[in-house]
């Protein structure tokens, strides 16, 4: 992927309880040009989907009130008009087989908390095409910062 | 995380015994710098300071997330224990409050709820340095210093 990804839809779903976090993810979103659509919940970002799958991307929290974001994933990946919208999923936690679990329930990105603005902003080039996915992931002092081939994509 | 912290109580008297190892650590910043500066890279040309928001949205948001703290070890609620301290750590992580974040840390991981008013007594100090250096770096941000 080394262009654009010219037609993908220009807003991305936000999803997460913490509103330092949602605000810092925003802004990242913001300043890669795209409209960031932000919702404190898990069941809330379930209820847009339900009725707009228009997004490039999705940026969900593990930890939500009422719906983890690996649930949001899960149910996602099971409808076809939402199954190939790439998610980064955040946590705190960095076990090795949430990972795993993250993967296999089909998260894009698997992005530990804390990350820096960086990473947040290489992670979204990647998934929407742009050709900062060509530069090598930015370094990060703890933690694991890993990605899988956005479904649907080559 | 490379900090460790023991909390002990000696002679009746309630101690926060932080073992720092970072250089930040030693220098005893509340807020890793850095961690602020980085920030920057998001941004956006012409909207209003963005760590400055972050910083407001913080202080308006962690007396709710102690208070939950607080409330669930009264309750000796230990799931949601774990739920607020997780939650005041990804957020105290974000914008470098790392001793905050390895104390909710200890919350979070703790098997029970035996030293807890001792971690909340540690983390609601550790919150008030916090708050002063924000204080201090939001100020100055407002100052354009």
């Amino acid at each position: 992927m080394s262009s654009t990804n010219v037609g993908a839809p220009r807003r991305i779903l936000v999803a997460d309880d913490d509103p330092v976090v949602r605000h810092l993810v925003s802004s990242v979103v913001r300043r890669a040009g795209y409209t960031p659509v932000t919702v404190e919940d898990g069941r809330e970002a379930v209820r847009i989907l339900q009725a707009d799958a228009g997004f490039g991307a999705a940026v969900f929290d593990m930890m939500m009130p009422y719906l983890e974001g690996i649930d949001i994933i899960r149910h996602m990946r099971t409808e076809k008009r939402l199954m190939r919208i790439p998610v980064i999923l955040m946590t705190s936690e960095t076990e090795l087989k949430l990972m795993k679990d993250s993967f296999e329930a089909g998260a894009t990105v698997f992005l530990p908390k804390p990350f820096t603005t960086l990473q947040l902003q290489f992670s979204l080039s990647m998934l929407l095409g742009k050709s900062g996915a060509n530069r090598e992931p930015p370094a990060r002092s703890s933690g694991t910062f890993a990605a899988r081939t956005p479904a649907g994509r080559s | 995380m490379s900090g460790r912290i023991e909390v002990a109580d000696h002679t009746g008297v309630e101690t926060c015994a932080v073992t720092r190892t970072s250089a930040l650590d030693a220098a005893g910043e509340a807020v890793d710098s850095v961690v602020l500066l980085s920030l920057e890279e998001a941004q956006v040309e012409g909207e209003p300071d963005l760590v400055v928001e972050l910083i407001d949205l913080y202080a308006e948001d962690t007396p709710r997330r102690l208070d939950a703290i607080r409330s669930a070890l009264a309750a000796r609620d230990l799931a949601a224990l774990r739920r607020a301290a997780h939650a005041l750590k990804g957020s105290s992580a974000s914008l470098g409050a790392r001793q905050v974040m390895m104390l909710c840390e200890k919350l979070e991981q703790s098997s029970g709820l035996q030293g807890g008013e001792m971690l909340l007594t540690c983390l609601e100090r550790e919150y008030a340095r916090v708050r002063l250096a924000f204080a201090d770096e939001r100020g100055r941000r407002l100052r354009g210093a």
